[in-house]
């Protein structure tokens, strides 16, 4: 096979893969929109209580720009506290990895943390703080910040010990054993607490947007259902949900794209 | 033996495992030579690799002394930064990091030493040519076959110019042919740099083809049984093996170590 | 020297509670924090020593059972979509992605919805919770199943042992902690969905009760139901990890 046609089978390859992966679950959903509009058409059920997928793709156009700003809260609240419960979560794992005693002391505060259910918290903190976005973002790094730490952790302790070896032959300090072994070697560990923690970030974000305040996708879903607006409070989770497979997604092709040098490890 | 560069006097090591101990080391005296190329032979168990690790400073003896190029390990504290880069170690499994690639990997001793310059630089592409790596230095390994990854670990090991090497049977995983090849070339590069080598390996032919003086050792708990010089009026290189001195130095190693496992047996 | 260790484990972080909680008191004295911002660790512990009774313990029974059911409903449920769909590429290749979304979609999003439904009751807080951790298990799950070895399948095949019996020999096995994985986050989750789902739907439960607290200005009361329910989270957690050191011998 020559150079070219190798180039060029393999972009076939990749087109093919495309489809592959894509059409599923795209004809998956498809069918799922396709039986909720029949199953709402057949029994009559009334926008008040349900809103048909029809209703949701006009609500999406219609209201876009009243729910604008709404979306930019959420968007920047969720992601601004995402990152800094990685930077927190990366930088106390590498804390307690070097330092044992630390690990012992914290380790069990650090689980518990991200067990209160700080949600519940979010009303009352708001009338001592305001009803400003900082609350919000408060409670996603305190509830995102263990998943990542954990895992972080996790995957420190369980370097490869041959590849220790070679550092501990070279006699690298905890420094240099750090950045040449044990954080390349932790990568897979450290992105699975990422997108862990992406999850959290979500779920913590848009449940104190419902609790308390009143800005933001999870506010205005409370708002439109108290009207009875079920179309928009629809389009609003379909906002919801579009931040979370981007978020998710960009997570995993960050992933992809630090690991491919050594797939087959 | 007149000044050893390595001497390592009644040392004993245990290890504390969950259950119990583990005598690995008694009573180990050995001496080696500056510029010498000495084999360690002996059946898996025997302690070989936990000597080499020893001289290196990768774990401490329970006691005896350790002494290299004059100075004395202190068995409580690590050793310099000074005396680490005069040492080189390299293991039995070639132990590449797979995200960097073949030249990061070869490279990486020097980050940690603190060594940079173009005599270091020029070093590297002197020996990737020399085991007929230059193509394959932006490779990653996952796709290095086993003897080239071998290789790669090899010249690692010796990148920063150490006087002394300790090899961790290197050649174990690697096919006959392979083996002998890199034999050679070992020998070759022995000649050209003048390095103290200590070789493990549990091959007693590649130790009589490359070595000048072999210890055997026996195992539960390791100890040294026999120290054997290997003298050829002939070069070193594959026609060796054909040699009936060669296979007399083998036979007699092979019932050394063949007398020791009967009586353990008894 | 091991029990050296177990005992300092213990004793540190038991330390490190204790230290933040003298000077959690100390500062409410010392900055005169009023009672309805932060109040004492032992007004804390007072309320919840005369309420637990009353108040605390039946919304307890309310919150253990909305999340225990939940949970129980999605380990399993989670677990054998995971094995089903992992069978077959093309199932995998259909489902993970809708799984995924499922997954990042926050189920609190629905509980208005599911409020003008279905009404007000216990039952829309369990499916909530089954809604939000079963997506996490079964796509953890998935990815357990789908990454078994080339090697490990054939040395199956070279035993001649079928489909079903190589799914539970060793692809099970080998799923194991990624299975856990799963299994961790859909604990942490159901606790916190719970809690949320409590505060939106009423009816009982800690969630519940931290709202009503806080909005009458019992914040002992409220922090004191936010402990249990901190407890709570953290025995499930642990309890789960506990299975896995039992399970996951081999790490």
């Amino acid at each position: 096979m020559t150079e070219e046609t190798k180039v060029r089978f393999n972009k076939t390859i990749t087109i093919t893969n495309l489809l592959g992966t894509v059409i599923p679950p795209i004809s998956l959903i498809a069918a799922l929109i396709l039986v909720w509009q029949y199953t709402c058409t057949k029994n009559n059920i009334p926008i008040w209580l349900l809103a048909k997928p029809t209703d949701i793709s006009k609500a999406l156009s219609k209201s876009f720009s009243l729910i604008l700003p709404n979306l930019w809260v959420t968007y920047t609240n969720i992601l601004i506290g995402f990152v800094i419960s990685v930077i927190i979560g990366l930088v106390l794992a590498i804390l307690i990895a070097s330092f044992k005693t630390l690990g012992s002391a914290l380790t069990p505060l650090i689980v518990a943390m991200c067990c209160i259910p700080m949600v519940t918290l979010v009303p009352m903190l708001m009338l001592i703080f305001g009803l400003g976005n900082n609350v919000k973002i408060i409670t996603i790094v305190i509830q995102a910040f263990p998943l990542v730490n954990m895992n972080a952790v996790v995957a420190f302790m369980n370097t490869d010990p041959t590849r220790l070896e070679l550092m501990q032959s070279l006699k690298a300090n905890k420094f240099q054993q750090f950045r040449f072994c044990i954080l390349p070697d932790s990568l897979s560990g450290i992105f699975t607490g990422i997108k862990l923690a992406s999850i959290m970030s979500m779920i913590a974000g848009v449940s104190a947007e419902m609790t308390g305040g009143n800005t933001g996708l999870g506010n205005r879903i409370s708002y439109f259902i108290q009207f009875s607006k079920t179309a928009e409070a629809m389009s609003c989770v379909i906002y919801i949900a579009i931040l979370g497979i981007l978020l998710y997604g960009g997570i995993s092709l960050l992933e992809n794209k630090m690991i491919k040098n050594f797939q087959r490890q | 033996m007149e000044n050893p560069i390595i001497s390592i006097k009644n040392v004993n090591k245990t290890f504390d495992t969950r259950k119990h101990k583990i005598q690995a080391l008694q009573d180990i005296n050995m001496e080696f030579g500056k510029g010498e190329l000495v084999s360690i032979v002996g059946p898996s168990g025997c302690g070989k690799s936990t000597i080499i690790r020893l001289i290196d400073d990768i774990i401490k003896p329970t006691d005896g002394t350790i002494t290299v190029d004059g100075l004395t390990y202190d068995n409580n504290k690590p050793i310099s930064k000074e005396m680490i880069r005069k040492l080189g170690f390299i293991f039995q499994i070639s132990n590449l990091y797979p995200w960097l690639t073949v030249r990061e990997n070869v490279l990486l001793p020097l980050k940690i030493h603190g060594l940079s310059g173009s005599e270091y630089e020029a070093n590297m592409e002197h020996l990737l040519k020399y085991v007929d790596m230059e193509k394959y230095a932006d490779v990653y390994p996952a796709e290095l076959s086993g003897g080239m990854s071998q290789k790669a670990g090899v010249i690692r090991g010796m990148i920063h110019k150490p006087q002394m090497l300790m090899m961790d049977e290197p050649f174990g995983a690697l096919d006959e042919n392979t083996r002998e090849t890199l034999n050679i070339e070992l020998l070759k590069i022995w000649k050209e740099t003048g390095m103290t080598i200590i070789f493990i390996t549990h091959n007693v032919e590649e130790a009589v083809l490359i070595s000048q003086r072999v210890y055997v050792m026996s195992s539960h708990p390791g100890r040294v049984t026999a120290e054997l010089k290997i003298e050829f009026d002939k070069p070193r290189d594959l026609d060796l093996i054909t040699d009936l001195k060669f296979a007399e130095y083998c036979t007699k190693i092979e019932n050394l170590i063949g007398r020791i496992e009967l009586a353990q047996i008894k | 020297m091991k029990t050296k260790a177990k005992v300092f484990d213990f004793l540190a972080p038991t330390a490190v509670i204790l230290i933040l909680l003298i000077v959690w008191q100390m500062s409410c004295i010392i900055f005169n924090i009023s009672f309805h911002l932060l109040p004492k660790p032992t007004e804390i512990f007072l309320a919840l020593n005369n309420n637990f009774i009353s108040v605390i313990y039946p919304d307890m029974l309310v919150s253990l059972t909305v999340m225990l059911l939940g949970y129980l409903i999605a380990v399993p449920l989670g677990f054998v979509i995971a094995a089903i769909s992992s069978q077959f590429k093309l199932a995998v290749r259909m489902i993970t992605p809708v799984l995924i979304i499922l997954m990042v979609t926050p189920m609190a999003t629905l509980v208005p919805e599911f409020k003008l439904f279905w009404g007000v009751s216990q039952s829309v807080k369990i499916l909530v919770v089954i809604l939000q951790c079963t997506p996490v298990i079964a796509v953890n799950s998935i990815t357990g199943f789908t990454h078994v070895s080339p090697d490990k399948q054939n040395l199956m095949k070279a035993l001649g042992c079928g489909k079903w019996e190589t799914f539970f020999r060793v692809t099970i096995p080998n799923a194991m902690p990624q299975i856990f994985t799963g299994l961790k986050l859909g604990c942490i989750l159901c606790t916190i969905a719970a809690m949320s789902a409590d505060l939106s739907v009423g009816q009982g439960g800690l969630g519940y009760r931290i709202a009503v607290s806080s909005s009458m200005s019992a914040t002992d009361t409220a922090y004191a139901a936010i402990l249990v329910a901190a407890v709570i989270g953290v025995l499930l957690y642990s309890l789960v990890s506990k299975i896995e050191s039992k399970v996951v011998t081999w790490k």
